[in-house]
């Protein structure tokens, strides 16, 4: 996260309080899951805590304007000085440099998610919302950058909303996991829990 | 706070889509950024567009009496007032702005707002400027009067009709008929004074008018009895008390559509 003061108190909202995946097991994905999860923290803690947007790949980044234009966008959006958040974001990834002025069209999937995820990662929330599948990131170099973002953000909790396929790459992001099998939720497991219940495909 | 971060909102999304209609290839990279050009030459060519209706039309109409230092201002006032008329009242969010869940209708609607308001004032100003380079007298307060108030009318007439037209073809269509006729009964072209009585007492119910014919007066010396400002800001204030609860139905409308 970009080094600025965030005026609120240290979350701790249930159980949660820590980064987390949902691992949906149900028949049928939930894609407004992590919006409606969102919206009920929103209620119970407005004005108290900074809630980042859910994002997904079609809403990480805006794709008809540059990776430039896209760091300005969200420095305006939130507040933030702009060439603060570019300093911060080029530190953790200095490849970004080569980037700044493309577009979507001229980018893969990957780098765009990635980038947008280390944009999305470097502006100061307390609570941040994944619903993209972090797997792509497995074997790129994405990955450790994203990693070191996440350790990095004290008094954050970052939710993750994703398939149960890929939980061998998700847990190298998270280290609590919750499993969703329609309306039921697991109470938050470790690892080898949930990777049992996976495969019991019962909660 | 709360407002701050609806400024924060609007400034960006205004910021978005400016860059938005650049024109790529225009931009010019060294050590410190990128400077558009792209963003300067969308206004250039609107100024490029004005001036050369005007000098058309002022050269063409030759003894006529039309004087190209408020001509060209009712052309750039006519071209405010139908951008705003047509960008404002058919508005489309792009999905992933659509989907970002602290962007609401309303920063989208003012963001477009003020993106047109800011582009025109720069191509006023731009206007302004050369022609005192040619030294032509301007009333530069008259200027900024009818400005302002053609873009609070333009902004009102625009959620109106918005909440007529949001998203029925035909009747966007029909609008944008409606824009081209109301060009001629602007007195822009047709100046109101050369008109029949009969049709004279009809266009002074058009607030745009009182507009186009106030930007005259220092110019021409000539105060036409039925020319009256203060009719538009009456018009202007009573459709505006419309504007609040009508963007709120708009943004509940956005709300229920695609959160």
């Amino acid at each position: 996260m970009v080094n600025e003061q965030i005026d609120c108190q240290k979350f701790n909202i249930g159980q949660l309080g820590n980064n987390v995946a949902y691992l949906d097991i149900s028949n049928e994905r939930d894609n407004s899951f992590l919006s409606s999860l969102r919206n009920k923290f929103l209620q119970e803690n407005h004005g108290k805590l900074k809630f980042g947007r859910v994002v997904d790949h079609e809403n990480i980044l805006i794709p008809d304007i540059t990776i430039m234009q896209n760091i300005s966008f969200y420095s305006n959006f939130h507040g933030i000085n702009s060439t603060n958040l570019l300093n911060y974001i080029t530190s953790e990834f200095p490849d970004i440099k080569q980037y700044l002025q493309q577009k979507r069209a001229s980018l893969s999937l990957v780098e765009w998610c990635g980038i947008g995820l280390i944009v999305y990662l470097a502006i100061p929330q307390n609570f941040y919302f994944i619903n993209l599948t972090l797997h792509q990131f497995s074997d790129t170099k994405f990955k450790p950058i994203i990693c070191n973002i996440i350790e990095q953000s004290i008094g954050s909790s970052i939710v993750i909303y994703s398939h149960p396929h890929g939980i061998q790459n998700i847990k190298d992001f998270v280290g609590n996991f919750i499993v969703k099998n329609n309306s039921d939720i697991s109470s938050i497991i470790n690892l080898n829990n949930a990777i049992k219940i996976i495969n019991n495909e019962k909660l | 706070m709360l407002i701050y971060k609806h400024i924060s909102a609007v400034i960006a999304l205004t910021v978005y889509l400016y860059q938005r209609n650049s024109s790529s290839g225009l931009d010019y990279e060294n050590k410190e950024g990128v400077f558009s050009f792209g963003i300067i030459w969308s206004a250039l060519k609107q100024i490029i567009i004005i001036a050369g209706i005007s000098m058309v039309f002022s050269l063409g109409l030759k003894g006529t009496g039309i004087r190209i230092e408020y001509f060209i201002y009712n052309w750039m006032l006519w071209f405010h007032f139908s951008e705003i008329a047509r960008s404002l009242t058919d508005i489309h969010i792009p999905p992933h702005i659509r989907k970002n869940s602290d962007i609401y209708f309303t920063h989208f609607y003012i963001a477009n707002f003020v993106k047109t308001v800011t582009q025109f004032f720069f191509i006023g100003i731009i206007i302004s400027s050369s022609l005192m380079l040619f030294g032509f007298k301007l009333s530069l307060p008259h200027l900024l009067i009818a400005y302002s108030l053609n873009s609070i009318f333009a902004l009102c007439y625009s959620i109106v009709i918005a909440q007529i037209i949001h998203k029925k073809t035909f009747l966007i269509e029909m609008h944008d008929f409606f824009l081209q006729g109301l060009l001629f009964i602007s007195s822009i072209i047709i100046p109101i004074s050369i008109l029949p009585d009969f049709v004279k007492d009809i266009l002074v119910w058009n607030p745009l008018v009182h507009i186009n014919e106030f930007i005259k007066e220092p110019i021409t010396g000539i105060y036409l009895g039925y020319i009256n400002i203060f009719y538009t800001f009456k018009v202007t204030a009573i459709i505006s008390m419309l504007v609040i609860p009508l963007i709120y139905v708009f943004e509940l409308q956005y709300q229920k559509g695609h959160r």
